[in-house]
């Protein structure tokens, strides 16, 4: 904050002036609004501002030691205006109202031009109390204007030369103004107003001149409106009355929040057509003017400085404005007499033909207080109320007016809160926000829910890297066409190194649908290209790209489709002589579709669902959809899966049938269905053939034909990925995610089967949780439990073997096993029938071990104990109490057979049988026992010794071998128990043994042969030799 | 092949009387098999000029149809025939006289398309061509609609290759050039009314109609409906217009891509006044990839229609043109035209814009401005009660 500021800014911005910026803006303006702006001499205005500007640039520096501190500080208050144009109104009114009392400004107007004599005498005095650089600049642009346009510089030569303030003189440059251009005249006007506000507490004198002035405004007025439009009039009139007002308020009274208004006002006026080079310098203003502004600690929300003490001057100058906050209160009467006038100057403002519409509700907006703070309209209207030059003027000052005389506090907020909101969206130059000024309004602290904050994110604004990657996506597929489509994909694919990938994805997917979502209908082959496009980028960029359009395309196709149905819902009652018009959005999107699917980028499983969808409820709209996906992707939809093709034409058939009125065109859909089905399109409906284009991406692209299988995707996953996650990577989606509380009332009812067949499906639980079921089965130490899950857990008896030898169990541990597998045995074979694996298993694990064979000796004689007692039997069947009596037969029965087996295979001998009381001692059960034993064991032993052969007559002859019967009989027994054993096996088998009922019913008469002759021969050969070997022991 | 029925019922009708208009084609009473043709063609519902001729043409009562290219002119008289047509006869049925070889295929096409379903013989007969195998096929099969130009047809007659014995109904497509002096064919379709019976059906359609061209039709038609659309009815109406200021000629180009850049756009036009710089801005937009056509007024009529098809089918996204293109066609999916240059002949404006928003498409106009154009384009404004407004900042809401 030095002097070298106060000089170095106006330097830069009197450059500016000097340079087109607004010299075009001005003479633009004049044209464009009204275009009878008079030719002025360029030549002769550039050298008159040179001079000028020195002579201010004099002037100023001579007085900069008693106002410049003033003035700087001054300077940055409206600088948060951005205001571009100065307020030159305050400055001619101060500057005037001053002149009355001050002398001793009026040698140095005596060096201007006479010409000029209004304005820089203005300035000068203004420099005192409060110009700003803002107000520099318009105040030298006003100059300018008057410097050039004023038809009559003579006149004003001759009035100029008195020191004191000339009101003819005031009027005759309005009048000139107000002849040649609306806009400047209407600044002039609100200046009148000003000026004559703070003439008030000086004279009296001057109401009565004031009225005079208004009285030559209006005739002004009515030249005017000969030339441009009728509006100039009618605001003076409004605004005439409200000056009347105005005149009792205080001079002092808010110059800092007028200020502020005009300058906004003015800024639309300006701003409208900016060339870049212009916007430039206003760009850099800004800057400048943010900086002082932070300086300052201004924010942009409170526009108010406040005295910190009482040698802050700058603060001290706004403290004026909470008088006017409360003025409306003590001046009722006026009030009324006010909304009075301003409801007809609106009126007036609407008759006029010429003023836009959004000026009109400006005007509105002004008028009409109530509605004002609620009025989120005139935010949106600023927009275009830049585009609009001169009528912003009328509303704007209207709307100053009425607000100094009956705003509240409130009520100003929302008018500089609207004004500021009218600077943010003005335009192009505003885009750029200031990197100095913290981005305080908007997020003004109040608390942000999460769902919004997504929102915002999303619609929010996109990072520079993004607008950047849009603007290139766009540029390309806007050139988009079958000639250029390599060259376009290659562009686009060599964005995806440049930029974060996703930003491309997702800038290419909504391109595309921005482009193909037209309302009206689109050519197939157009939108084949794009098709194409991401089709190649799918190829080139991997699924991610491919699968985030589909997933896009498809919500918006589902989007556009309800849509069209709703507008069908809507349009039913309506006669069917007019149809519904149905945006072709949701056409164009299918056909998009459908093309993909033609190229494979998703298989048919998404067009069968989609399909599906349109088959539902058949009507014109679904009709319309479902011939343009036939029409495109028909013969492959055949091709692809014929049979769900055909599920879906009974389908359609189906629903047709409730329609009662066909229309020709659902007809013709049929037809076209069946001929489909038929393979017997009409060349005439085909859509036009990817084929071509295709082939040519792929060589051009030089893309595999078969480096990705189509997506496999179905509309369900699209349409459930904000629950169950991105259907395309892997391991996104998850069961858990199903259950939202939202949803949950709908998917219980499917949750609850689902979780059913989970169960069912789970592959842990189909394994058994062993060690729990052994120890339900009592296998109460940690070695025989280890020995029962090897058992049962095994898949074959080598596998099982296995595991126990890893137990590597010591000796005595060992002979659990047996025990173990007994118990095995008798669980399993209760509810399943014998089974051959433990036996087998026994066989492995005696031939390994062979001090097991002792172990299942001793079981063995425990079993024939039991049957030799009955209650022994119920204490050793203790663990099968339960067993109900055909269990407790079948676990006999496969005991027997258990042992058989092992007898014949020579692990137990015979000779056990000493403790056997063969003859007498067996209780039934003991009798079945031992059945079944001799039964599986003669059994094994004919199949082992059962040899084929073919007689001489070519018959087919089975040999049986004795000698391993024998082996068993002889060997088996010692000598001392043989005569015995043999004894007794002699009598049980004669007594007792009748196999035949043990044979096996089932199975095939052959298998039954069999077993019926090996056991003929076996209880043959087996009495036989039992007998010998008795006949040989008693001899 | 869709006509926006909500603008088109903003279309002004004057006819001779008070027309019954159907607003679908099922309420026409078409025969089933044509209807499906229609149906395959892609036609959905009729536009204004359909709604309102075919059925006056099936009426059998002559006819003077008069709408802008592109409203389905080809399609009303194509379906009234067909209809009209006997199938179980094989004998001429319908003649269709238009002013140039590649039309009258082009119509021939429409009727073996529409017609798809029906079995109809139709024949092209124009000249410049041998037709051996087509003589042979109608001295064979029989044929029901001819599309010719008059002279080969005439020709044709006379040889009694075609029987007119029983045609009965003649229809004149751009009967303005056919009728014109110019173009010499009057003669000729004189020559061929004599040859046909008396009491022959007579429809007439154009894009335009000019008062000599009535006056001839009254010499060959007996109380005909006229279904005239009003002239002058291209509008601007719900086509947004805005100015760029580019400040110099030099910043148009940069300022053309920037808008490619930012803005969604199908298919645009670009008018220059000169052709010279028709053909430099369709280098330099190749040159940035851009799918070009240019058309001006110094190329072939060939070469034209071959830009045309290109432009209409899609191959290319841009057409670059001199006034040449201002009126007569249109084209579906345009979007946007660029007056490059503003338009030296004040009406031309119109012709040049109204073409994108045709039938409701909401079109686009934006105008590049220098310094010296302002002007310009302040007497457009005033000469078609228009207010043009400046480019607005956000883009992307066009």
């Amino acid at each position: 904050m030095s002097q070298k500021h106060a000089i170095r800014l106006p330097g830069l911005l009197l450059d500016e002036l000097k340079t087109k910026s607004y010299d075009s803006d001005e003479r633009f303006q004049g044209k464009r609004d009204y275009g009878v702006g008079k030719k002025r001499g360029s030549s002769k205005q550039v050298s008159r501002k040179d001079r000028r500007k020195q002579q201010r640039l004099d002037k100023r520096s001579s007085q900069r030691s008693k106002a410049g501190h003033n003035e700087e500080k001054e300077r940055p208050i409206n600088v948060n205006n951005k205001a571009k144009t100065g307020n030159f109104a305050v400055n001619e009114k101060n500057s005037e109202s001053k002149k009355a009392r001050t002398t001793e400004t009026s040698n140095s107007e005596l060096l201007l031009p006479p010409d000029d004599e209004l304005s820089s005498d203005d300035f000068e005095e203004f420099e005192e109390d409060d110009l700003d650089e803002e107000g520099w600049r318009q105040l030298r642009e006003m100059e300018e204007e008057d410097g050039n346009e004023d038809v009559e510089p003579s006149d004003h030569s001759g009035s100029e030369v008195d020191s004191s303030l000339s009101k003819e003189n005031t009027e005759k440059a309005l009048n000139s103004k107000g002849n040649k251009d609306m806009t400047i005249e209407e600044t002039m006007e609100a200046l009148k107003a000003l000026k004559e506000k703070k003439n008030e507490p000086q004279t009296q004198l001057l109401t009565e001149k004031n009225k005079q002035k208004r009285d030559y405004l209006v005739k002004i007025g009515e030249q005017d409106m000969l030339e441009s439009n009728m509006t100039a009039e009618e605001t003076m009139a409004a605004l005439k009355s409200k000056k009347e007002k105005k005149n009792e308020v205080r001079t002092s009274k808010s110059p800092q929040s007028k200020k502020q208004e005009r300058k906004s006002n003015q800024d639309k006026e300006i701003s409208f057509p900016i060339a870049p080079g212009d916007r430039a310098a206003m760009e850099r203003d800004e800057m400048d003017m943010q900086y002082y502004a932070k300086k300052l600690g201004l924010k942009r929300n409170s526009k108010k400085l406040h005295a910190r003490d009482e040698y802050d001057a700058i603060g001290g100058l706004l403290e004026g404005l909470d008088f006017i906050d409360n003025y409306g209160i003590e001046d009722e009467e006026y009030g009324e007499y006010g909304t009075e006038q301003k409801s007809d100057s609106r009126d007036q403002l609407k008759g006029s033909g010429y003023s836009n519409e959004s000026a009109d509700e400006g005007a509105d907006e002004g008028a009409d207080e109530s509605e004002y703070p609620e009025d989120g309209e005139s935010e949106l209207d600023s927009e275009e109320l830049k585009l609009l030059p001169s009528d912003d003027d009328l509303s704007s000052d209207d709307f100053d007016e009425f607000a100094e005389d009956d705003l509240n506090e409130e009520e100003w907020e929302q008018l500089r809160e609207m004004e500021e909101s009218g600077d943010h969206q003005d335009g192009v130059k505003r885009k750029r926000e200031n990197p100095l000024v913290a981005p305080v309004e908007g997020d003004s602290g109040s608390y942000v829910p999460p769902w919004q904050r997504k929102k915002a994110l999303e619609t929010g604004s996109l990072s520079a890297a993004e607008l950047e990657v849009q603007k290139k996506v766009k540029s390309s597929l806007n050139k988009l066409s079958d000639t250029n489509i390599s060259v376009i994909i290659s562009s686009l694919n060599e964005l995806y190194e440049s930029y974060a990938r996703q930003y491309v994805t997702d800038a290419i997917s909504k391109q595309i649908l921005e482009i193909i979502g037209q309302t009206n209908k689109l050519l197939d082959s157009f939108i084949m290209n794009y098709a194409a496009v991401a089709f190649a980028l799918w190829k080139l960029r991997g699924v991610e790209v491919g699968a985030s359009y589909i997933q896009v395309t498809i919500e918006h196709f589902l989007k556009s489709f309800d849509d069209g149905i709703i507008t069908l819902k809507l349009n039913d009652g309506a006669s069917a002589n007019s149809p519904p018009i149905i945006s072709k959005e949701s056409s164009n999107i299918l056909c998009l579709l459908s093309y993909s699917y033609n190229f494979g980028i998703v298989s048919s499983n998404l067009i069968y669902d989609i399909v599906h969808l349109l088959v539902a409820s058949p009507n014109e709209f679904t009709t319309e959809l479902l011939l343009r996906v036939i029409s495109i992707s028909g013969p492959l939809i055949r091709s692809d899966d014929a049979s769900a093709l055909k599920e879906i034409i009974s389908k359609l058939l189906h629903n047709v049938k409730e329609i009662k009125i066909q229309s020709p065109r659902l007809k013709f859909l049929l037809d076209t269905v069946t001929d489909l089905k038929n393979n017997r399109l009409k060349p005439s409906l085909l859509a036009a053939s990817y084929h071509p284009l295709k082939k040519t991406l792929q060589n051009v692209l030089q893309l595999s034909a078969t480096s990705s299988e189509p997506l496999l995707v179905s509309l369900q996953d699209i349409k459930n990925v904000e629950n169950k996650g991105k259907w395309w990577l892997v391991g996104a989606s998850w069961k858990g995610n199903m259950e939202i509380p939202s949803e949950e009332m709908e998917s219980r009812k499917i949750s609850k089967t689902a979780k059913k067949r989970v169960i069912e499906d789970d592959l842990l639980d189909d394994l058994p949780d062993w060690s729990e079921i052994a120890r339900q089965q009592r296998m109460n130490t940690d070695v025989r439990r280890a020995i029962f899950i090897s058992i049962m857990s095994a898949q074959d008896y080598m596998d099982a073997f296995g595991k126990l030898e890893k137990l590597n169990l010591k000796k005595k541990q060992g002979l659990e096993i047996p025990r173990v597998l007994l118990h095995c045995l008798s669980q399993d074979s209760g509810a399943n029938g014998y089974n051959p694996y433990y036996a087998l298993l026994a066989l492995k694990l005696c031939e390994n071990q062979h001090s097991l064979v002792k172990s299942f000796q001793f079981l063995f004689w425990d079993i024939i104990k039991a049957f030799e007692d009955e209650e022994e039997q119920t204490i050793f069947d203790g663990d099968d109490v339960n067993m109900n009596e055909n269990m407790k037969l079948r676990n006999i029965a496969n005991r027997g057979k258990f042992f058989g087996y092992l007898i014949a295979e020579g692990i137990l001998q015979l000779d056990a049988f000493k403790h056997v009381s063969l003859v007498s001692g067996l209780v039934a059960d003991g009798v079945i026992f031992v059945e079944f034993l001799l039964y599986q064991l003669l059994l094994t032993v004919a199949k082992k010794s059962e040899s084929k052969g073919k007689d001489s007559k070519g018959k087919k002859v089975v040999h049986y071998n004795s000698g391993l019967l024998i082996k068993i009989l002889i060997n088996g027994i010692k000598l001392e128990n043989r005569s015995v054993i043999l004894k007794g096996l002699l009598y049980f088998t004669k007594k007792n043994f009748k196999y035949k009922k043990y044979l096996p019913r089932s199975g095939g008469t052959k298998a039954l042969d069999k077993e019926l002759r090996r056991m003929e021969w076996a209880t043959n050969t087996f009495s036989e030799l039992m007998e010998k070997n008795l006949e040989n022991a008693i001899v | 092949m869709s006509f926006d029925r909500s603008e088109d019922s903003k279309l002004k009708f004057k006819t001779s009387r008070k027309l019954k208009i159907s607003p679908t084609f099922e309420s026409m009473n078409l025969k089933d098999d044509l209807l499906r043709g229609i149906y395959s063609y892609g036609f959905e519902a009729p536009s204004a000029i359909q709604s309102r001729a075919i059925s006056q043409i099936i009426s059998g009562k002559d006819v003077i149809a008069q709408a802008q290219s592109g409203t389905g002119k080809t399609a009303t008289f194509t379906i009234g025939a067909l209809q009209a047509i006997q199938l179980k006869r094989k004998d001429l049925q319908a003649l269709v006289l238009s002013p140039t070889r590649e039309l009258a295929s082009q119509i021939c096409q429409v009727v073996c398309n529409l017609g798809d379903y029906m079995n109809v013989k139709a024949f092209a007969i124009t000249g410049g061509k041998t037709l051996k195998d087509d003589i042979k096929k109608i001295q064979s099969n029989g044929c029901h609609v001819v599309s010719g130009t008059p002279g080969r047809v005439l020709d044709m007659i006379k040889r009694q290759i075609l029987q007119t014995r029983n045609v009965s109904m003649l229809i004149l497509d751009e009967a303005d050039e056919l009728l014109s002096e110019t173009l010499g064919f009057k003669q000729q379709i004189y020559d061929i009314f004599t040859k046909l019976p008396k009491a022959c059906q007579v429809v007439v359609v154009s894009a335009t109609m000019s008062k000599d061209i009535l006056e001839i039709t009254k010499k060959f038609m007996s109380q005909p409906v006229k279904i005239l659309v009003k002239k002058d009815e291209i509008s601007l109406e719900g086509i947004k217009q805005y100015f760029v200021d580019v400040d110099k000629e030099e910043w148009k180009f940069d300022t053309l891509c920037d808008l490619y850049d930012s803005l969604t756009i199908t298919q645009g036009v670009i008018f220059c006044n000169t052709k010279k710089k028709v053909e430099w801005l369709a280098q330099k937009m190749s040159q940035s990839n851009f799918a070009v056509v240019a058309m001006h007024g110094d190329m072939k009529q060939e070469d034209r229609d071959k830009v045309m098809n290109d432009f209409r089918t899609g191959h290319s996204r841009v057409l670059i043109s001199t006034d040449v293109w201002a009126r007569g066609i249109d084209v579906q999916q345009v979007s946007l035209v660029i007056n490059y240059d503003l338009p030296e002949i004040m009406e031309n404006y119109i012709h040049r814009i109204g073409r994108s928003g045709r039938f409701g498409r909401k079109g686009t106009a934006i105008n590049f401005i220098t310094t010296t154009d302002v002007s310009k384009l302040k007497q457009i404004e005033k000469y078609y009660c228009i207010r043009i407004k400046a480019m607005p900042a956000s883009l992307s809401d066009l």
